[in-house]
């Protein structure tokens, strides 16, 4: 195992090392910068903007210099726990991104394991009662969920849940804890509202798995050392976790390398119909207003979630199921 | 110090007695791979002042490229020897497998590709607390699983269905026991 850490962490340097590249690349594809996107929207307000102040941070942010000067700047800033300067919000992105990160940690930890909890049960329970009553039923849930868009769930929601019960679901928790420090009523609050954005962004992940596990564990049910168990007079339930359900449980495991990163870029637009203090509307704010350091730092978070979620998944999957495809053959 | 013979596998002039050995071509990637983590990681923990977080992951990699540097030069100085009574590691870590104590046979296979190609294969036996992992660039390893496994079936271990499947990849099943030569 040593071994396999070494190579898989000797590939994700040099693609997190890419995937920089490319993120500073395109937030600087745009013609212009964050400046002059500011003076002409200055300009079309009819106001007059400062222009050597405007000067004089283009020069002390370095956008006077070469593209490449600019992303090595960038770049070593974020290994110092730099990650640049907002110059929307005028304060260190650090500083800007603040309780929100905290916020998106949350809400994605949360749903992940919402999406495992509600998955696994109904996933097994389709399987070994597969062409029931309670599968058809499922299924038609299931497939419900993946069919319907995150945030078109959030609309209907936030729009029935204040016209028939006349409360607002929107947000974290209630107003006037919003920049507040922690305490256990904030705490109580939060655990009050959550559940809401968990199970809008949840719902879609949920399904999908619930589909994958159905299908892999009616693959294991059938394979032939089941049968044999069976007719051995093995206990139903030692027949289904001894082997297949663990052989089934793989997809589980490399979903997490994809399921973080799509919660988060999934969260952004249900984040925006909720009103959630999470980072998605502001990165959606920050590609817009070319407020580069911003858009690129929460990119750059982004893609290192997605690297570091295939690493652990890959990490989970090689000691679990060190297996050859008989296929693929072996070279030494 | 064990001489490490030139040609991976030996046999030895007593009967039934192979030694086994990785080359140094094999090696020289590990070593390129322990310095490729190593010099930068070093690099930027030595001159570069980094951010709290930023200083433990790169102190951990650090840490984890060293181990791995370690294990390569064990391994390289390492010589198998194969008997009809055990499996000895002489060599900077010397441990002795008996064929009739061994209690556990695993067999993996690893590849950091997407198709599962190029990968290599990890043989780990065990006798009480004693382990020896061998890796499939050692020469012979295929004669080594064959011995170890004929051994394992003979003596009733269970087997997960990966190591079950793995051996077969290696063409080698459970009615094939005792074929191991």
């Amino acid at each position: 195992m040593l071994g396999y850490l070494v190579r898989r962490i000797l590939v994700m340097i040099p693609t997190l090392i890419a995937i920089s590249i490319v993120i500073f690349t395109i937030i600087n594809l745009p013609p212009g910068d964050y400046f002059s996107t500011y003076i002409a929207e200055l300009q079309s307000q009819g106001e007059h903007a400062n222009l050597a102040k405007i000067a004089f941070l283009r020069a002390e942010y370095g956008f006077d210099q070469p593209l490449w000067r600019q992303y090595l700047v960038w770049a070593f800033g974020m290994l110092h726990g730099n990650m640049g300067y907002s110059f929307a919000y005028d304060m260190p992105v650090t500083q800007v991104v603040g309780d929100r990160l905290f916020m998106t940690f949350l809400v994605s930890f949360t749903t992940i394991l919402f999406t495992y909890a509600v998955a696994f049960p109904i996933g097994v329970y389709s399987a070994t009662h597969q062409y029931s009553l309670g599968d058809y039923l499922l299924t038609f849930v299931g497939f419900i969920g993946l069919a319907t868009p995150s945030f078109l769930l959030a609309l209907v929601l936030v729009y029935a849940t204040h016209v028939y019960f006349g409360i607002s679901i929107g947000g974290l928790m209630d107003p006037h804890y919003m920049g507040q420090p922690w305490t256990w009523g904030k705490l109580a609050s939060v655990a009050a509202h959550i559940w809401v954005p968990v199970v809008v962004i949840g719902a879609a992940g949920t399904a999908a798995m619930i589909r994958r596990l159905r299908a892999n564990l009616l693959d294991e049910l059938q394979k032939q050392y089941v049968v044999t168990a069976r007719a051995k007079g093995l206990h139903p339930l030692k027949t289904l976790f001894k082997y297949p359900l663990r052989m089934a449980l793989n997809p589980f495991i490399s979903d997490i390398g994809s399921l973080l990163p799509q919660v988060i870029s999934g969260a952004a637009i249900v984040s925006v119909v909720m009103s959630l203090p999470t980072t998605g509307p502001m990165l959606l704010d920050a590609l817009r207003s070319q407020d580069m350091y911003l858009a690129g730092s929460f990119l750059m978070f982004m893609a290192f979630l997605t690297v570091i979620g295939v690493f652990l998944s890959d990490l989970a999957l090689a000691a679990l199921d060190p297996r050859i495809r008989l296929q693929a053959g072996r070279q030494g | 110090m064990t001489t490490i013979p030139d040609a991976a596998e030996t046999v030895n002039a007593e009967p039934g007695v192979t030694h086994h050995a990785y080359p140094a071509s094999a090696m020289a990637g590990d070593y390129l791979r322990a310095a490729a983590g190593l010099v930068p990681t070093g690099i930027l923990l030595s001159s570069v002042p980094l951010a709290t977080v930023s200083g433990v992951v790169l102190a951990s990699l650090a840490a984890i490229f060293a181990l791995f540097a370690a294990r390569t030069v064990l391994r390289h100085r390492c010589l198998i020897e194969m008997s009809e009574t055990e499996l000895r590691a002489s060599g900077l870590w010397p441990r002795s497998i008996a064929w009739t104590a061994l209690d556990r046979f695993k067999l993996g296979y690893y590849s950091t590709r997407r198709d599962r190609r190029a990968g290599w294969m990890q043989l780990e036996l065990g006798v009480r607390g004693t382990r020896l992992r061998l890796d499939s660039r050692i020469g012979g390893f295929d004669a080594v699983v064959r011995r170890a496994a004929s051994t394992a079936f003979a003596r009733g271990l269970e087997l997960s269905p990966t190591t079950l499947a793995n051996l077969q990849a290696l063409g080698i099943r459970a009615h094939d026991a005792g074929s191991w030569r």
